[in-house]
C-alpha cells in the first residue's frame, strides 16, 4: 500500500536536519529495506525524499558502485547514495539547495573482448569536413592517444567523470549552481549551491549527470533522481489530500555481469537498440522507481496524483494505463490552468507529466509504454511493459479538479530576435568509429559561444530537423512555449501542441520544424549570475554525447553589467 | 599493440583449459554487430584486432541494405582478416570454427542511413575454440563502399567479421568487490578537474 507520506517525509527531513550532508547511510538503509529486492509483482516503491527545513536543503550525494537486486537480476552499477533512483529532493520557492557531490566511481563494465579502440578515428566535428584522408602510420596516433589519456578523454575515463544538472530548475547556470561545464573526476567532490526563485513554478524536476561524453552511460546506470518544488498547485482542494506518487521511469542497460558496458556505443535495430565496440551481450531493463513490473494500488473511484518522469536517455515512453483516462495537470514542472483529459501521454527523454488518475472498475490494468517509431534504426521501438494498476478495495469518490492555478505568463515584449538552428546526424560509420550529431553543422565545443542573448528579452527560435530521428531539444534554465510545429506524420496521435503549455524539452518531428518562444528571465537569484553560460541540446543523450549540443551565453539585462 | 594480440591469442589458447562452455545463451544475450564492426575498416589506422566471443555465442550481424542486397553464401570462400595489417597470417595458426547459420531477417530502416532502406539481419552460432570468419556478400557488387555504408577504401565484394571463439565473456572488474565501495580511488589519471 501507499506509505504514510507525511510520516515518511518527516523522518527523512529530520535526518537531513541532523546533518545528512556528508553521509547517506541512513537513506540507503531506508531504501534497501523498502522493497529493494523481490520479484516482479511487488508494489510500486514510495520514493524517499529529503525535504528542506527552514528554507534550506543541504544534502550529500556520493556516486559509488552498488550491488542491487532488481527482480531476479543482480546488477552492479553506479548509484547516488546506493539508491536507484537517487534520493528525491523536495523544497519550496525561495529556498536554498546545497548539494555536496562526491565522485567515487570505478571502472565498471569494461569489456575484455578486445583492447579499447584507442587509435580509431572518430567522425568529424564538422559536417562538411573533407573525406577521410588515407590512414597515417599507426605510430602517429600514439601522441594523440597519450594526450587523450592525460585529458581524461578516453571512453573509460569519461564514463567515470561526472557533474550534476538540475533539469528544468530556473536557477543560475554558473558555478556554484547548475554549471554543466564542470568536470568532476573520480576521487573529487564539488559543493553546489542553488537559489530557487521566489516565484518558481511548483512541480516535478530532476537531477542527473551532465558531463559531455558520458551522460548516456551514466543514465543507463540509473543515475537519476526526482526533485519536487512545492507550491500553489499543492493547495488545490482536489489534490491536497490524495496520494502523491512520484514515478521515475528509467532504463538499465547491463551486460551479463549486471554492469553497464563502458565502450563506444553504436545504434542497432530490433529489440536491442544499441551495441558496443567491441560487441558484448546485453539486456535492457525498463524500470518504474527502480523496479521491474511493479503493481500500483488504487481503489475504485479513488484519485491519485502521479508525477511521471522519463529519465531514459533514448527511448520515448508513450505512457498509457489501459482503460483509464489521464487528467494531465502539468508539464515539465509547470502547472496548467485547467486539467487536460488524455488517453496517453508521450514522454520523450527528460519530459515530465503530472496527472490525476481515477481508479476504474476493480481489476488489473497494464501500464505500458506504447510502441512508437521515434526514428531509431529498424523502425518502431516495441511496446514496453512497465507495471500493473491494481484496482481493488472499497469504492471511493475522488474528484478531478476543474481549476488549477494561474500558469506563468510569457511577458508581453517585442520579439528581440528570431534564430534558426539545424539538427542533423550521421550514424553510418562511413567517416569514423561511432556516430556524430551536429547543430548548424558543428559538434559541441565548450569553449565556443554558439548563441548569445540578453536577459530580460523574448526570442523566437526555429529548430529545423534534417533527420528522421525525433530529436527532443532541451534548453537549460529557461522554459519555453511552442508556437508552431510542422511535419507531424499523418495519423501520429502522440503530439501535444497547445501553445499555452510550457516545456523545457520538446521533440522535433521527422524532417519537421518547431518554433519556440522563450524569455530569458533577468531576475535569477544567486552568486555569479551574469553572464550566464549554459547549453541547449538533444536529450537523446547518445546524440548529445556525440555532438548535438550548443553553448548559450546570456548577457546581463540592459543597463546592468 | 602487438602485445594485445599476444594476450588475446594466449587467452584464446588458454580458454581450452576452461572445463565446460556455458549452456546456450538466450537470444537476448546476443553479440550484436553492425557495419562498423567490419574487420579492419579504414578508420582503425591499421590498429584493428579481432574481438573474442565465448563458445556457444549467438551472433547477429545487422547491415544496411537495399537497393544493394546482402547474401549469406556458404559456398563462397571466407577467410579471417589478419590483424594490424600484418603480412604474417598469424590467425592461420589456429583451428577454424565454422559458424552455424541460424537464419536471417529484415528490418525497415528508411531515411536512417543515406542510400539504404532496410537493415538485413543474419544470425549465427559459434561453437568451439579457434578463429571464425563470417562473410556476407553484397549483390549486386556496389561501385563504391558508400553504397554499403562503409568508409572509402573498404573492399566492396564482402562484409567480413573475424572473431576469436572460445574465450569466456568477461568485463572489468573481474573480481567483484564487496558492497562497501565507498573508498576513494587513489589514482588521478582523469585529467584536470575543471571548475
Ligand atoms: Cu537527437
Amino acid at each position: 500500500m501507499v506509505l504514510n507520506r507525511r510520516g515518511f517525509l518527516g523522518a527523512v527531513g529530520a535526518a537531513a536536519a541532523a546533518g545528512l550532508a556528508s553521509s547517506s547511510s541512513g537513506l540507503t538503509d531506508l531504501v534497501l529495506a523498502d522493497g529493494g529486492r523481490g520479484a516482479a509483482g511487488e508494489q510500486l516503491r514510495e520514493l524517499p525524499f529529503l525535504r528542506s527545513e527552514g528554507g534550506l536543503l543541504d544534502v550529500g550525494l556520493t556516486i559509488h558502485p552498488q550491488r542491487l537486486q532488481i527482480g531476479d537480476r543482480e546488477v552492479f552499477v553506479h548509484t547516488y547514495n546506493g539508491m536507484l533512483p537517487g534520493p528525491g529532493l523536495r523544497f519550496r520557492p525561495g529556498d536554498k539547495l546545497r548539494i555536496n557531490l562526491i565522485n567515487n566511481m570505478l571502472p565498471l563494465g569494461v569489456p575484455l573482448n578486445a583492447p579499447p579502440p584507442a587509435c580509431a578515428v572518430r567522425p568529424p566535428e564538422e559536417e562538411d569536413a573533407p573525406p577521410l584522408e588515407p590512414p597515417p602510420h599507426p605510430l602517429e596516433c600514439i601522441p594523440e592517444m597519450i594526450n587523450h589519456i592525460a585529458e581524461g578523454e578516453t571512453v573509460i575515463q569519461m564514463n567515470m567523470t561526472t557533474n550534476i544538472h538540475t533539469h528544468g530548475l530556473q536557477v543560475s547556470p554558473n558555478d556554484p549552481a547548475d554549471n554543466i561545464f564542470l568536470k568532476l573526476s573520480p576521487g573529487h567532490s564539488h559543493q553546489y549551491e542553488y537559489e530557487i526563485p521566489d516565484d518558481h513554478p511548483a512541480g516535478l524536476f530532476w537531477y542527473h549527470p551532465h558531463h559531455h561524453g558520458s551522460t548516456t552511460h551514466q543514465s543507463w546506470e540509473g543515475l537519476t533522481a526526482p526533485m519536487i518544488v512545492e507550491g500553489d498547485i499543492d493547495e488545490v482542494p482536489e489534490l491536497a489530500d490524495i496520494a502523491d506518487r512520484t514515478i521515475v521511469l528509467s532504463t538499465l542497460w547491463i551486460n551479463q555481469d549486471g554492469s553497464t558496458p563502458s565502450a563506444v556505443i553504436i545504434p542497432t535495430g530490433g529489440q536491442m537498440p544499441f551495441t558496443t565496440v567491441p560487441a558484448v551481450p546485453t539486456e535492457m531493463l525498463f524500470l518504474m522507481n527502480g523496479q521491474l513490473g511493479p503493481e500500483i494500488d488504487i481503489r475504485p473511484g479513488e484519485t491519485q496524483r502521479w508525477r511521471v518522469l522519463n529519465s531514459d536517455p533514448h527511448e520515448f515512453m508513450w505512457f498509457e494505463v489501459k482503460d483509464h483516462e489521464l487528467y494531465q495537470i502539468g508539464q515539465d514542472g509547470i502547472p496548467f490552468g485547467t486539467p487536460r483529459t488524455v488517453r496517453s501521454i508521450m514522454l520523450p527523454p527528460a519530459n515530465r507529466a503530472e496527472l490525476v488518475i481515477r481508479g476504474g472498475q476493480p481489476g488489473r490494468y497494464r501500464v505500458i509504454g506504447k510502441a512508437y517509431d521515434q526514428g531509431h534504426p529498424g523502425g518502431a521501438r516495441p511496446e514496453k511493459e512497465l507495471g500493473t494498476l491494481v484496482v481493488a478495495g472499497p469504492p471511493a469518490n475522488g474528484r478531478i479538479p476543474q481549476r488549477l492555478v494561474e500558469p506563468p505568463k510569457m511577458p508581453d515584449l517585442p520579439v528581440a530576435a528570431h534564430r534558426e538552428f539545424r539538427f542533423k546526424g550521421d550514424i553510418s560509420g562511413r567517416r569514423g568509429l561511432g556516430v556524430r550529431f551536429w547543430i548548424d553543422g558543428v559538434a559541441f565545443d565548450p569553449d565556443r559561444i554558439d548563441t548569445r542573448v540578453r536577459a530580460g528579452t523574448v526570442e523566437e527560435w526555429t529548430w529545423i530537423n534534417e533527420d528522421i530521428f525525433q530529436h527532443p531539444i532541451h534548453v537549460h534554465v529557461n522554459p519555453f512555449q511552442v508556437i508552431d510545429v510542422q511535419g507531424i506524420s499523418e495519423g501520429d496521435t502522440s503530439w501535444q501542441t497547445d501553445p499555452n503549455i510550457w516545456w523545457d524539452t520538446f521533440r522535433l518531428p521527422p524532417f519537421g520544424r518547431v518554433t519556440i518562444r522563450t524569455y530569458f528571465r533577468p531576475d535569477i537569484p544567486g552568486r555569479n549570475v551574469y553572464p550566464s553560460k549554459t547549453v541547449y541540446h538533444c536529450h537523446i543523450l547518445h546524440h548529445e554525447d556525440n555532438g548535438m549540443m550548443g553553448v548559450l551565453l546570456i548577457d546581463p539585462p540592459e543597463g546592468r553589467s | 599493440m602487438l602485445a594485445g594480440v599476444v594476450v588475446l591469442l594466449v587467452g584464446a589458447v588458454s580458454a581450452s583449459a576452461v572445463p565446460q562452455d556455458p549452456p546456450p545463451l538466450p537470444s537476448k544475450w546476443t553479440h550484436l554487430f553492425q557495419q562498423e564492426h567490419r574487420d579492419a575498416l579504414h578508420w582503425w589506422n591499421h590498429t584493428w584486432l579481432p574481438q573474442t566471443v565465448p563458445s556457444g555465442a549467438v551472433v547477429q550481424i545487422q547491415l544496411p541494405g537495399d537497393p544493394i542486397r546482402w547474401v549469406h553464401d556458404e559456398n563462397r570462400k571466407c577467410t579471417p582478416t589478419t590483424p594490424l595489417g600484418l603480412a604474417l597470417p598469424i590467425l592461420d595458426l589456429f583451428q577454424f570454427v565454422r559458424p552455424e547459420f541460424l537464419g536471417q531477417n529484415k528490418l525497415p530502416d528508411p531515411n536512417r542511413i543515406d542510400g539504404t532502406e532496410n537493415i538485413y539481419t543474419f544470425d549465427y552460432r559459434l561453437d568451439g575454440i579457434g578463429v571464425a570468419a563470417i562473410c556476407l556478400f553484397p549483390e549486386p557488387r556496389p561501385g563504391t563502399a558508400y553504397e554499403i555504408s562503409m568508409p572509402p577504401g573498404t573492399p566492396t565484394d564482402r562484409y567480413v567479421l573475424t572473431l576469436l571463439v572460445g574465450v569466456p565473456q568477461a568485463s572489468l572488474p573481474l573480481r567483484r568487490p564487496h558492497e562497501d565501495m565507498g573508498s576513494t580511488p587513489s589514482h588521478d589519471w582523469f585529467g584536470p578537474s575543471r571548475h
